[in-house]
């Protein structure tokens, strides 16, 4: 067992080796393939698993952060400095495996039943390995650079599996969008990265380790500060805060498997992770601090507010994972990364039961869009009852896991800075609001789907996910030890008055919802222009695009104009055309004339003469 | 005195003829003007005081080749189709050489040249016979060589060449 | 210097006429004026420096000068006899 540990670096290597033989031995055997992608999450949860018994069952003291086990070599030596890799396995690693395989163990068993019969699922399971390898590497990465090298290699996978059916032109497009504004945040990121390599003191120690990232900061608040900056950029980019969100939405469009995976569960929560890793960094830079808790604040409000008119189901899961990932960076900004990273678990669990659950609504209905749901508890019942346990713990009821994970954030946020704790709140109500308002109009009402169906290869993951969503909270302890933080008790006034909003919510939502969706446009009706506004999410995505989309374009055809066109093909047409009209005028040299030849030779000659003679002199 | 303009007089005829000769459209002036142009090459020798070549100049040239010419001329305006227009042309590489030629002889040459009052030594006849028929004697009978390829070459040239 | 001078103008006059000039008999008789202001110039110096010998070489010039404007002439004869041209440019084309 403990070899697991102190091979832990497996976990990255196993699951990427299994992809390679995914995608080599092609769609023919599809069974086997499935069977043998299975083998790297389980490899990963194995080796999380044992690591966080080990850390448990050797009785870690709260507040101490444990390390099984670690390893580094140097991976480029060049000019007197090196650029190490290397990997550890402590109890924060630990706990990130077990979330990711766990989940994605559940999606690809899923993805039996969701993507029967679907061309290129080969690709399909390769890519999910790849990614399980890459979110693996992030985890136990022990510094920068393999961090980026598996942030890097998500990126690739999420925009391989949201453009999976590639031939839909607004799959592919969403894809390229998800790439392209995540890179925005990466460039933040790898700057980030060079400043730290170039201006840190990294001497005694491994370069851009963990480890030693508070040392090298230690003394230059202006570097901590920009350095901290940079790296919350790319966890802005990655994690779909404002401004840099307007990708998430879009990636619906990949499988629903795939959204219950990346965008749910692991590749959103990358941002949250890499800034608890760098958390020295961020430690000495407080306006880093404040710049998270801002934008997690806002985000977490507009998200929460845009998720109230949608009516396509996934978009709502889209915009909620959203604002629930800006409560975990309000928490970041507050000061408590331990209260983010619980919250994390208990997202990665009842946010994945989310999609999977609308995953299997979407598979028996056919549609996605809620107003042609409607009284599916009936048809599918074991889809209905985790879901709602699944939108209970996303919505803070208690006792279930989102619950316990909300009220640290909250708290830790209202410390800080009260305002903020306040737009949380609120923030919170509406997320039980617009969850409740999704349950209702998808599975009770009336009838508005001509059929459907649950299977029980989606059935069974949703069972298995409840589990955590629903009791997980109680370990909480439990996680936080693991992670070396002290574990608070329950803040009685925040955890009151949180489930009080969750109840009204969810209350308000029932009422208003229960005739269907023709509620919806009462509702538009009561608030005129500011519902198409919500179910827009405030135009931002239109903004950005013709700001910066829009900018770039109309700059590079200006630059084409100006510099391509004119000067550069001027110059290399204006050279041809130069030397064909040079070529013309020498022509006329050749006439036939004889006299002329000898004029020509003669004076050549004289000058030849005057030339020799005077230089003679 | 009375022979520097003399020599002008002569260069003044000489350049006279030799522009007509470069310049004009009328074949009889092209003909008077190389005629005048070689009385005064004549006149130069006498000047010199070179009286055999001065006799040989007349003979040879205005005698014989200036006649050949007239004689020349008179069968390519019977055998020439159309009015035959003499024309030149202003070409400037032919005016750089010229003129750079000019510039380059004055400035090398010129400097170099005798001076008009150096001129009076009597070029003696017994002397020239003994060089000709002495030291140039292999050249003089080459010359005679020549003159007979030169009348052989004529005839084969322009003797009973077929007409159109 | 006043004799290189005319010399030299004249030979370079004739120079000019053997460029410029586009029928054959301009060339012949500009040819004439070069060898004739060559021969001049060769005298002039023979006399200043008192050597006979340059009234021979003068001699031997003035020969070959004339045997080729013979020559010459009877080119132009032919020339005009095959072609019925005697202008320069006309005359193009070598054969026969």
């Amino acid at each position: 067992m403990a070899l697991l540990v102190d091979y832990g670096w497996l976990a990255i290597a196993v699951p990427l080796g299994l992809a390679l033989i995914v995608a080599v031995l092609g769609s023919r055997a599809v069974p086997v393939t499935r069977f043998l992608a299975m083998l790297g999450p389980i490899f990963a949860l194995a080796v999380g698993g044992v690591g966080l018994a080990e850390i448990l069952g050797a009785g870690a003291r709260e507040g101490e952060a444990a390390m099984l086990a670690r390893g580094a070599f140097v991976w480029i030596a060049a000019g007197g400095r090196s650029i190490w890799l290397g990997w550890q396995l402590d109890g924060l690693a630990a706990v990130m495996l077990v979330v990711v395989g766990l989940v994605a163990l559940m999606v690809m068993v899923f993805s039996g039943g969701y993507m029967h019969g679907e061309r290129g699922l080969a690709r399909y399971y390769a890519v999910l390995s790849l990614f399980t390898a890459a979110m693996a590497a992030l985890v136990l990465a022990d510094g920068f650079i393999p961090a980026f090298i598996g942030w890097e290699v998500m990126g690739a996978c999420s925009y391989l599996l949201i453009g999976f059916w590639f031939d839909k032109p607004s799959a592919s497009a969403a894809a390229m969008k998800a790439f392209l504004v995540t890179r925005v945040g990466d460039a933040g990121l790898l700057l980030g990265i060079g400043l730290l390599w170039a201006q840190g003191h990294w001497a005694g120690q491994i370069p851009l380790s963990f480890a030693g990232l508070g040392a090298s900061v230690a003394g230059a608040s202006g570097l901590a500060a920009v350095a901290a900056l940079l790296v919350l950029a790319g966890a802005v980019g990655k994690s779909a805060q404002f401004p840099l969100h307007i990708w998430l939405p879009d990636a619906m469009e990949g499988p629903t498997p795939v959204s219950a995976l990346i965008h749910a569960a692991t590749m959103v929560a990358a941002g949250v992770f890499l800034v608890v890793r760098a958390w020295p960094l961020f430690a000495a830079a407080p306006v880093a601090r404040e710049t998270a808790l801002a934008l997690g604040t806002i985000t977490a409000l507009g998200a929460a507010f845009a998720a109230l008119a949608q009516s396509d189901l996934k978009k709502v899961l889209a915009y909620s994972t959203i604002s629930q990932l800006g409560f975990m960076f309000a928490a970041l900004g507050a000061g408590s990364p331990e209260a983010a990273m619980f919250h994390l678990v208990t997202h990665a669990a009842f946010k994945s039961l989310l999609f999977l659950g609308a995953g299997s609504v979407i598979h028996g209905t056919g549609t996605q869009d809620m107003r042609e749901m409607g009284a599916l508890a009936k048809r599918m019942p074991v889809t209905t009852v985790t879901w709602i346990v699944g939108s209970a713990a996303l919505a803070g009821i208690p006792p279930l896991a989102g619950f316990f994970s909300k009220d640290a954030v909250i708290h830790a946020v209202f410390v800080a800075q009260p305002l903020a704790g306040a737009a949380l709140f609120l923030a919170s109500m509406l997320t039980a609001f617009y969850i409740t308002r999704a349950t209702v109009l998808a599975f009770f009402g009336e009838p508005r789907a001509q059929h459907a169906h649950e299977a029980l290869s989606m059935t069974g993951p949703l069972v298995v996910l409840a589990i955590p969503a629903a009791v997980a909270g109680f370990f909480g302890v439990q996680i936080l030890t693991a992670f070396g933080a002290e574990a608070e008790p329950l803040n009685l006034m925040v955890a009151t008055t949180a489930s009080a909003l969750a109840l009204v919510g969810v209350a308000a939502a029932i009422a208003i919802y229960r005739r269907g969706p023709a509620a919806d446009e009462a509702v538009a009706g009561a608030l005129g222009s500011t519902w198409s506004l919500l179910g827009a999410a405030f135009h931002l995505d239109s903004i950005e695009r013709t700001a910066f989309a829009g900018s770039t374009v109309a700059v590079s055809k200006g630059v084409y104009e100006a510099l391509d066109r004119r000067v550069i093909d001027g110059a290399v047409e204006g050279v041809g055309n130069g030397i064909s009209g040079l070529g013309r005028w020498m022509a006329k040299l050749q006439n036939g004339d004889a006299q002329w030849y000898s004029a020509l030779v003669g004076a050549g000659v004289i000058a030849a003469l005057a030339v020799a003679l005077w230089a003679g002199r | 005195m009375s022979g520097i303009v003399v020599f002008w007089l002569l260069a003044a005829i000489a350049f006279v003829g030799a522009l007509t000769v470069v310049a004009t459209r009328d074949v009889m002036r092209l003909v008077l003007g190389l005629g005048a142009f070689l009385v005064s090459v004549a006149g130069f020798f006498l000047y010199f005081k070179m009286e055999f070549i001065a006799i040989a100049q007349v003979f040879v040239y205005v005698g014989g080749v200036l006649v050949l010419v007239l004689f020349a001329i008179m069968i390519v305006v019977r055998d020439e189709i159309g009015t035959p227009a003499l024309s030149s042309r202003f070409s400037l590489p032919a005016a750089s050489v010229s003129v750079g030629l000019f510039l380059l002889l004055i400035g090398t040459v010129g400097p170099e040249g005798p001076a008009l009052s150096a001129v009076g030594w009597q070029g003696g006849m017994p002397e020239l016979g003994r060089e000709l028929l002495g030291t140039y004697l292999p050249h003089f009978e080459a010359l005679g060589v020549l003159l007979l390829a030169t009348l052989v070459g004529v005839l084969a040239i322009s003797g009973k060449g077929e007409s159109r | 210097m006043s004799i290189v001078v005319v010399t030299a103008g004249l030979f370079c006059l004739g120079l000019y006429g053997v460029l410029t000039r586009r029928d054959l008999v301009g060339v012949l008789a500009s040819v004439e004026l070069i060898l004739g202001a060559a021969n001049v110039q060769l005298v002039a110096f023979g006399a200043a420096a008192r050597q006979p010998d340059s009234q021979a070489l003068a001699l031997f010039v003035l020969v070959i000068a004339a045997a080729e404007a013979a020559v010459g002439l009877a080119l132009l004869l032919a020339a005009v006899r095959r072609t019925g041209r005697s202008r320069v440019d006309e005359l193009t084309e070598v054969e026969g």
